[in-house]
């Protein structure tokens, strides 16, 4: 199995596009790596890129330490699943998934002992005499993920494997891929815009956007410390409260004041704002300036009185998701509970538990949890509170390339 | 008001569906019938041929009106035969048309894989260049090919009615056309498998454009059935002769005999029309596979 390197990697289109922009990775052995962001993010082109299917532009890719950049794809030894599965239409399933072995001219038993083993592992024994056109979109799906895997690649890539699938088999399928990852200990390389499935099945995820890369790191790590407002909008579903607020500085202490809410801040987030936390990196003064709140939905509490609410939520919509509500509703001062509340206003989204029982006309008392909330600059979009180096990847590019 | 029985209301369905299944059959019959007179129309110089290739050579010149011959005979095909040796004739169409096809068929092949799958630099240009020799009509070209073989001394032989044919423009365009919808993500997974460009061709490719590949052939067999100008040029002895040049030899001055030619020409097509009979599923099939997603 392998390690695969991208330093500095570019891939310009012939019309001057970049699709992809100074992109700089190590995926580690064993490691179940995401890359995800919107459509046209460049996921595709990483992935094609690495395959070999598509020339880099600029830059170096190391296939376990050995420079692969001019290899053909047949000689980087990887495996490929493709979004609309690519199967062989006139070969039956067990042709289809011995297909590499036979152009590898293994001998008949062996290739026979392979396919067998991985049809089994799939639960499609009994398909093998079928043509593609004879099966299912799920079905189809496990063939080509059989093919893959059949054969002792270095690592295996897929591109949107599941977005094809219907809710029900996705989700059935998400839970055979992971049970696979841990069996065949593999490499794996997996491009998809869903979150969910980022955050279900991966060890790392890369978030790109427009090209070039946000932020790589363990789902948790991307949930609770994003690197900017993109990266937080991106993961999570419902997406993360975005609330406009300033800072301020009066006798009662450090705060944040929003149009209905007021926040009492830690010191952390005073020294951030400040400029002079325990990141030096992070500098700027944001006193007195403009900010916006993130805050996840499930990342407020009801609380019994209107002294310690930050606010106060007045529910519009209640969506009932079984296990809990979501409440899509507006914020309304804690300070004047009977003001008019303004319609015009974005809702913001609050999650709650099932034994959290509220009535859709009530206004309700809700705190923030502050040591989940995050603040970004309304600029340049990064998070003043991110722990580590400094938001920009393209100073950081740019640093690395000057190393 | 009346209220109807059940077997009322049955009797009156009954009646509603066979005049709903009467006025279908009136339709379709209204149709064959059309079609038919069609048909009857555009074969009519083809099934008058052939029926004045049964006639004695006397019954053609009258001046009454003959469609069909009163006096049915099979001398005419009789005598075709023996005065040109039309077998032979017939043979030779078949090898040199047969391996004009089998020729085109793997190099127009083969050059639009490389026009479609891979990327090198200069392709565009390249396939310009190529079509762009499709604009020089081939009666400007025939002189100095002829000049080229006969310098070689080629003439009057199987390869050079051959070889010169081996590819063609027209051929690598329509492939490409095919092979534009075939689904690149089958090639990309077959490299990535390991596949060899040529393997691929034959195990993947070539299987998968089966119908393409029974277009072309049928349509660049009947091409090299009817060539006339070249072989007409660059052959001389009878040994050597198609059948399109060899029924004209049937139209010599000194014995000229309609109802003889005719039966020489209705010998010499019924392997061009069995070939197209055989053939025809194939070629619409391959005509219209590039128009719905299959
Ligand atoms: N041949 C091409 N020429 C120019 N632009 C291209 C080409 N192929 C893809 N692109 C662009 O590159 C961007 C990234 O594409 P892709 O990697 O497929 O995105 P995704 O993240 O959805 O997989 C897209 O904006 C697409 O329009
Ligand atoms: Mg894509």
């Amino acid at each position: 199995m392998s390690e695969i390197s991208l330093v500095n990697v570019s891939k310009l289109y012939k019309n001057g596009f970049y699709a992809v922009k100074d992109c700089n990775v190590t995926i580690h052995d064993h490691e179940f790596f995401m890359i995800i962001g919107p459509s046209g993010c460049g996921k595709s082109t990483t992935l094609r890129m690495i395959a070999g299917l598509e020339k880099i532009s600029s830059g170096e890719l190391y296939i376990d330490g050995e420079l692969s950049n001019m290899l053909e794809p047949q000689e980087r030894n990887l495996a490929m699943v493709f979004q609309n599965y690519a199967l062989y239409p006139h070969m039956t399933v067990f042709d289809n998934i011995a297909f590499s072995l036979k152009v590898r001219k293994l001998p008949k038993e062996e290739i026979e002992r392979q396919v067998m083993s991985v049809a089994d592992m799939l639960g499609i024994s009994a398909l093998l005499h079928r043509k593609p056109t004879a099966l299912s979109g799920g079905q189809r799906q496990r063939v080509a993920i059989g093919s893959a895997i059949v054969r002792n690649a270095r690592a295996f890539l897929m591109d949107e494997p599941l977005s094809n699938l219907d809710a029900k088999l996705r989700a059935e399928m998400r839970v055979e891929l992971s049970r696979l990852h841990k069996k065949l200990n593999a490499t794996m390389i997996y491009v998809t815009h869903d979150q969910v499935e980022a955050m279900t099945l991966a060890d790392r995820i890369m978030v790109m956007k427009d090209g070039i890369v946000q932020q790589v790191a363990a789902p948790m790590e991307l949930y609770r410390h994003p690197i900017n407002q993109f990266v937080a909008g991106f993961i999570g579903s419902p997406e993360m409260n975005f609330i406009p607020v300033k800072s301020r500085e009066d006798a009662s202490g450090f705060s944040l004041i929003g149009k209905n809410l007021k926040v009492e801040a830690d010191e952390t987030i005073e020294s951030a704002v400040h400029g002079d936390s325990h990141n030096e990196t992070l500098q700027g003064n944001y006193a007195q300036k403009d900010l916006i709140l993130g805050v996840r939905p499930e990342d407020f509490i009801p609380v019994s009185s209107y002294q310690a609410a930050d606010f106060l939520f007045e529910p519009a919509v209640v969506e009932n998701l079984g296990n809990d509500y979501l409440l899509h509703g507006y914020m309304v001062s804690a300070a004047d509970p009977f003001g008019i509340s303004r319609k015009k206003e974005k809702m913001i989204v609050i999650s709650m538990k099932r034994n959290d029982t509220i009535s859709d006309h009530d206004r309700i008392p809700m705190q923030i949890v502050t040591e989940h909330m995050q603040l970004f600059d309304p600029e340049s979009g990064r998070n003043l509170l991110y722990p580590g180096t400094p938001a920009d990847p393209e100073t950081l590019a740019t640093e690395r390339r000057q190393a | 008001m009346s209220t109807l029985t059940k077997e009322e209301i049955d009797h009156l369905k009954n009646t509603a569906n066979a005049k709903a299944l009467q006025r279908r059959r009136l339709k379709t019959s209204a149709l064959l019938i059309t079609n038919v007179i069609f048909a009857f129309l555009i074969l009519l110089p083809l099934l008058y041929a052939v029926s004045i290739a049964f006639m004695p050579s006397g019954e053609l010149f009258s001046t009454e009106m003959n469609l069909l011959p009163k006096h049915p005979t099979l001398t005419n095909f009789r005598d075709a035969l023996q005065k040109v040796p039309l077998f032979r004739f017939v043979l030779n169409s078949f090898i040199v048309a047969g391996l004009i096809t089998i020729g085109q068929i793997i190099s127009c092949s083969l050059a639009a894989f490389s026009f479609s799958f891979l990327n090198f630099k200069g392709k565009e240009v390249l396939f310009m260049l190529l079509m762009a020799t499709m604009m020089i009509p081939g009666e400007a070209t025939i002189i100095s090919n002829y000049l080229t073989v006969s310098g070689w001394g080629w003439l009057d032989s199987y390869h050079v009615l051959i070889i010169p044919y081996l590819t063609s423009a027209m051929g690598i365009f329509l492939f490409r056309q095919f092979y534009k919808s075939f689904p690149i993500s089958l090639y990309e997974s077959a490299m990535i498998d390991g596949c060899s460009n040529i393997r691929f061709i034959f195990r993947i490719l070539l299987p998968l454009t089966k119908s393409a590949i029974g277009a072309m052939a049928v349509y660049t067999f009947i091409n090299a059935w009817n060539m006339y100008m070249w072989p007409l040029l660059v052959t001389g002895s009878q040994q050597m002769r198609t059948v399109q040049i060899g029924i004209s030899m049937l139209n010599s001055v000194d014995a000229q005999s309609m109802t003889l030619m005719i039966a020489g020409v209705v010998i010499i097509i019924l392997p061009s029309i069995s070939i197209f009979i055989i053939g025809q599923k194939q070629l619409i099939r391959g005509m219209f596979s590039g128009a719905v997603k299959g």
